[in-house]
Order: structure tokens, then C-alpha cells, then sequence
């Protein structure tokens, strides 16, 4: 089932990452995982072996991610106490150290304050959606708005939360190959 | 640069649920490199947001119970404070307080005062879940009327019986249970959300709207404005309503579950029954309708009067 995917998954796989090393890479370790499942006939193979490439994506997306805050935070705090390690960031466990465990409540705080700092209908409408679950329809029953209205106050809160959050962090985009806008 | 996130937020979703067009979707990336930036962003976002959700949910709750604006410095110092291992004492913060009230009445009906001026007479055998910042979302299942002073910068929202009432300022009353929703207006007008239409039914003053059944219909009918909650002044007054709803409303006043056979649960009924101490009620309809009264274990059967033998 992969291979006759493989043209498909490795296009999107280009158009994911935007960078064609990158792509060959996931699409390398997407082989081995599929090997690895033993599991039973699978309804949609295609659509499984797709969300699998972009869980992988975004598995390493996610970890780069971690990686440059881990970077920054020892820069910042190098007197903390992950002094004790030999001073490669790199080779700290990802796991639970002080750090991560400092990160984990920085990040919750700082999404915190982010959506407390929305404007009031985006924030409602956002609660609403990601916090409490609801779907679009039952959002935009309980607050009294059309869905369309629902979808533009959530993408509006998620620019927000983007622009308080994502963009704190180190500037570059992770891949050489994205795009060279010019920094604002 | 926002239709890049709506779209991006829709083929999150899209992969989230299982259901992605992965041609489309490749497509959309390649068609623009904001576009894969966009997508990235709120995946992380996303994640991001997953994993803390319940620790979000319990903080803003919180916030939201208290005056927000007053609790932001509050809440804002708290958050300054917050270091490792703090975390862990979260619903001991002084901002932390339940977002929601439950009202519950048993055998007697009960007056409830809500911010903005709002008051609420919940029947017997009712409960009322009451939430949001400014008490403006409301859950019923049972009867409740309602006496809303006319404020349009509030919007008060009460899901019964599966759907949303709406109302800016009005008197009228509801009944809630399951998927059966009665609406009647006293004064102003409230608007109904019912499936299938985009926009709101209007309930206008001396009429009432009933919606029940699966797929569901509706009815709508004037009614003497007089006679909205009626019960309040100890009569149940009814006026052209299938029994099964009837027995519904009956319940809630007998403190028992009254129920009617299948075959009979469409036949209408209008009067005026006298509610006393409620236990008289089945049986009273029983007599006026022609209908046998079955005992099950508690509860109380409604059957036609020749298969009741």
C-alpha cells in the first residue's frame, strides 16, 4: 500500500516541509514505521499512511521546537540549575528535567495571559471551541452568531495566540527553504 | 494573510477528523508558502493548547465566575507568581470559584434573583444550571419562567430540550425535557433555534411554541398571554397539547414519572387542571380524557380506558 502511494505522499511531503531532504527523510522513517505495524486490514490505507506522514511532520516540527526553546532557556538561565550538566543542551534529556518542567508552566501561563488578552467575542467564541469543546454549530448557538462568524472569531483568536506565543520564540523559520520575507 | 488561517484551521480540523482530502490538501501547501507556514502554526498552536486544555479550562472558569475585569490584576499577579511545582496548588488560588450554580426544586417551586435583574421561578421537580459571566447561560430541564428586564447588550441563552432560547428582555416560560421543548410568551418575544432553519423561530407575545419528536416538529399557536406558567397561581393550564407532553408537565408537580402508551401519546388535551399537592393530577386527567390510570412501581401509566382492563 505504500508504494503505490509513494509519488503522492512524497509531494505532499515536499509541500509540508519545504524542503526536499526533509521530505526524503520522513518519507525514509514513514517506511520503517509502516514496517513495523502489525497491525489488522486498515479501512483507508491511503488516508492512514497520509495522517501518519504528517504525524511524523509534525512530531519533528514539535521537537525542533523544543529543541530552540531548550537552547534559548539555557542562554537565558545558565545559572540555573541544569548548570550541573556538561553544558551541551543538546545532550540534556528531553524528558522531565527542571527545565522542561519550567517550560511546561511558562507555556501554560503565557497562553493563559494570551487569551485573556483577546478581544472579548474572539475569546468567548475560542473558549468556547477549544476549551470547552463544543462545535462550531453549539458555539455558535450559545453565543448567539452564525458559524461563519464562529470560524472568523477563532482564526482571529489563533492569529493572537500565534503572535503572543509562536512568535516569542527564535524567529527563523526551521527550514532553510522556507520562504526569506524580510523580518518586520 | 486570514484566509490562509481559516483555511489552515479547516485542514487542521479536516485531519484531526479523519475525513482530509490529502490531494486537496497537498495542493493548498503548494500553493503558497504562507500557506505551510499557516498550517504549521496552528497545529503547533493546537497542541499546545491540547495539552494544557484542562488547566486552561479550570483557570479561565474561574476567572469567568469572578468579575473579569476586577480579576485581572488578580489573576495577572497570581500568574507572576507561578513558578515550578506551583502549579499543582491551582484550585487553591483565590481567583479559582465555580463558573456554574445549580438550582434543584423538589415538591415546591422556587423564586431565584440573578444579576441583571433577572428572575427566575423555578417549577417543582425542576433544575436550573445557571452559568457565564453575567449569569447569562442557562440549562434547564423542567419548568421555568422567566421575567427578563430588556437589556440588548445581554443576551440570555436557555438550551431545553436539545435546542436554545434566546431572549433580550421579556416574561415568558419554558419546559425542557429530553428532546421535547415548550416555549410560551407572555410579553416581548424570544427566538427559537430550530434545525434546518438558519435563523431563529420568533416566538411573539401570546403564543407558544412546541417541538418535539424524532425528526422533530414543530407547532406554533396563540395562547391568553394570562396563562403563561399559570401553575405559579396552582393551576396547570394546558390548551391543545399531545398528552405525552401533558404527562411530562404532570410529572414534574407529582414528584413521580407519569407516562402514557404510545398509541394515546398524540391525543390532545386542553383544560385547566388544579394542581394541589400534585398528586391528584394524573388521575384527574385520566377522568377527564377516558383513560385507565396503571401503577408501576412508582410510577404512573397512562392507558386508553378499554385496554386498561
Amino acid at each position: 500500500m505504500y508504494d503505490s502511494h509513494r509519488a503522492a505522499i512524497l509531494r505532499f511531503l515536499r509541500a509540508r516541509t519545504r524542503d526536499a531532504a526533509e521530505a526524503e527523510d520522513v518519507l525514509q522513517e514513514l517506511w520503517i514505521r509502516l514496517r513495523e505495524v502489525r497491525s489488522g486490514p486498515i479501512a483507508n490505507a491511503r488516508a492512514y499512511v497520509f495522517q501518519m506522514a504528517n504525524n511524523l511532520v509534525l512530531d519533528r516540527e514539535r521537537e525542533r521546537r523544543r529543541r530552540q526553546l531548550r537552547d534559548r532557556a539555557w542562554t537565558e538561565q545558565a545559572h540555573t540549575i541544569l548548570q550541573a550538566a556538561d553544558g551541551d543542551p543538546q545532550a540534556v534529556d528531553p524528558g522531565r528535567t527542571p527545565e522542561e518542567l519550567l517550560s511546561a508552566t511558562q507555556e501554560c501561563n503565557r497562553l493563559l495571559q494570551a487569551i485573556q488578552g483577546l478581544p472579548e467575542a474572539a475569546r468567548r467564541a475560542f473558549c468556547l471551541h477549544k476549551l470547552e469543546e463544543l462545535s462550531h454549530a453549539q458555539v455558535a448557538a450559545r453565543l448567539g452568531i452564525s458559524r461563519s462568524g464562529v470560524e472568523k472569531h477563532i482564526a482571529l483568536a489563533m492569529k493572537h495566540l500565534r503572535r503572543a506565543l509562536l512568535d516569542c520564540g527564535p524567529d527563523a523559520p526551521p527550514s532553510s527553504t522556507t520562504d526569506g520575507r524580510k523580518t518586520s | 494573510m486570514t484566509d490562509a488561517w481559516q483555511a489552515a484551521l479547516h485542514w487542521h480540523a479536516a485531519t484531526r477528523r479523519g475525513d482530509c482530502d490529502w490531494d486537496a490538501f497537498t495542493a493548498w501547501l503548494e500553493q503558497d508558502a504562507a500557506h505551510q507556514q499557516a498550517y504549521a502554526q496552528v497545529a503547533e498552536l493546537d497542541t499546545q493548547l491540547e495539552r494544557h486544555r484542562s488547566a486552561l479550562r479550570q483557570r479561565l472558569g474561574g476567572m469567568d465566575a469572578n468579575h473579569r475585569r476586577r480579576a485581572w490584576p488578580v489573576a495577572l499577579a497570581a500568574v507572576l507568581v507561578l513558578a515550578v511545582g506551583l502549579f499543582l496548588t491551582w484550585d487553591r488560588l483565590p481567583f479559582h470559584a465555580p463558573a456554574t450554580q445549580d438550582y434543584v426544586t423538589l415538591a415546591d417551586a422556587r423564586e431565584i434573583a440573578l444579576q441583571g435583574g433577572v428572575r427566575v421561578t423555578l417549577a417543582p421537580g425542576s433544575h436550573l444550571r445557571v452559568s457565564g459571566s453575567r449569569q447569562e447561560q442557562m440549562d434547564l430541564t423542567g419548568t421555568a419562567y422567566f421575567d427578563v428586564p430588556h437589556d440588548p447588550r445581554r443576551m440570555l441563552v436557555v438550551m431545553a430540550g436539545g435546542r436554545a432560547v434566546r431572549d433580550i428582555g421579556t416574561r415568558f416560560e419554558i419546559f425542557g425535557a429530553g428532546n421535547v421543548l415548550k416555549v410560551a410568551v407572555a410579553e416581548g418575544h424570544v427566538s427559537v433555534d430550530l434545525p434546518g432553519a438558519d435563523q431563529g423561530v420568533r416566538v411573539e407575545a401570546g403564543h407558544r411554541l412546541m417541538v418535539s419528536g424524532t425528526p422533530s416538529r414543530a407547532e406554533y399557536a396563540s395562547i391568553a398571554a394570562d396563562d403563561v406558567a399559570g401553575w405559579r397561581a396552582g393551576r396547570l393550564i394546558i390548551r391543545d397539547e399531545p398528552l405525552s407532553l401533558v404527562a411530562a408537565q404532570i410529572s414534574l408537580h407529582a414528584g413521580v414519572t407519569v407516562t402514557v402508551d404510545p398509541a394515546i401519546a398524540q391525543r390532545r388535551f386542553s383544560g385547566v387542571l388544579a394542581i394541589g399537592d400534585g398528586s391528584q393530577l394524573a388521575a384527574g386527567l385520566a377522568q377527564i380524557m377516558g383513560l385507565a390510570v396503571q401503577s408501576r412501581g412508582g410510577a404512573v401509566h397512562l392507558v386508553a380506558a378499554d385496554t386498561g382492563r
